[in-house]
């Protein structure tokens, strides 16, 4: 618990994009992963990996789950 | 104070873009594609818009899947992939960080998966640090899910530049020039492409 306190504190809880963000953003995008081009791409990509029944990986989040702890500490940090 | 109900998390086309990026890579480095995969990416919309590498890969890889038999797919996978000693490539972080499987680098990467509330499943045999197991975790973080909020970039940034972007490149070039390689060397262009752009991305924020 004090790890992923201390992780959390290092960064802004807050998923919402970040001012410093926009850079980044604009670069995948003029680079065709965003908007301008993967955004058409996008929506059969997302349909085809959600069709899959994978047969290594749980369909539902294909692998992984969250720990309860972190989910409750995840819940007490957003006020 | 705790929040009343569960909020849905918005996150930027881009970043929504990136997680099925990552999702797509995930599937395809799980196993071989079946028809129905392939019938998606073959009917996916193709990358024109901006002439570029990525762009190009993807529409190789679009192209391929049009014309890929989803048996032949299975058979490539596993020939490239499976096997004690007889795979061409070996998907997992520990063999190209260490050398060996199960080495520090997995132990390290439990931990940190630990830290980030992510856990593999019980029923998946899966090694946390085969390189779809990777890509999913990035979608996880990048994404979010259920009522887990997606992780800052920093968080992103940290978890990609530790295991993933060491050896992925090496990993991805080994399958294309592995002889035996047919769709999954379009696979791993694509990935390398699209991997690459978002190591630059990550660097930035």
């Amino acid at each position: 618990m004090t790890d992923a306190s201390r992780h959390d504190s290092s960064a802004d809880p807050s998923p919402r994009p970040q001012q410093p963000d926009v850079r980044r953003r604009r670069f995948l995008m003029a680079c065709g992963v965003g908007a301008a081009g993967a955004a058409a791409a996008a929506p059969a990509v997302s349909g085809s990996a959600a069709i899959v029944a994978p047969t290594a990986i749980a369909p539902e989040s294909k692998g992984y789950r969250e720990s309860d702890h972190v989910r409750r500490y995840y819940a007490t940090t957003r006020l | 104070m705790q929040a009343p109900i569960a909020v849905v998390q918005r996150i930027a086309p881009e970043d929504q873009a990136r997680s099925e990026f990552y999702a797509l890579l995930a599937r395809l480095f799980a196993d071989g594609p079946d028809a129905a995969l392939l019938a998606a990416i073959a009917g996916a919309q193709r990358m024109d818009a901006v002439p570029s590498a990525i762009g190009e890969a993807w529409n190789r890889l679009v192209d391929a899947s049009s014309v890929m038999d989803p048996e032949a797919a299975a058979q490539e996978y596993t020939d490239l992939f499976i096997g004690v000693g007889k795979s061409e490539v070996n998907l997992h972080a520990s063999f190209w960080l260490s050398g060996f499987m199960m080495e520090r680098p997995l132990a390290g990467l439990r931990s940190a998966l630990a830290e980030l509330g992510i856990a593999r499943r019980d029923e998946v045999a899966m090694l946390e640090d085969h390189l779809s197991a990777l890509c999913e975790t990035m979608r996880l973080l990048i994404a979010g899910h259920g009522d887990r909020s997606p992780a800052p970039i920093a968080t992103q940034r940290a978890f990609f530049e530790r295991y993933i972007a060491p050896w992925v490149f090496e990993c991805c070039a080994a399958i294309g020039e592995c002889p035996i390689a047919n769709y999954y060397a379009h696979v791993a262009e694509f990935a390398q492409e699209f991997v690459a752009i978002d190591r630059d991305a990550l660097a930035m924020a």
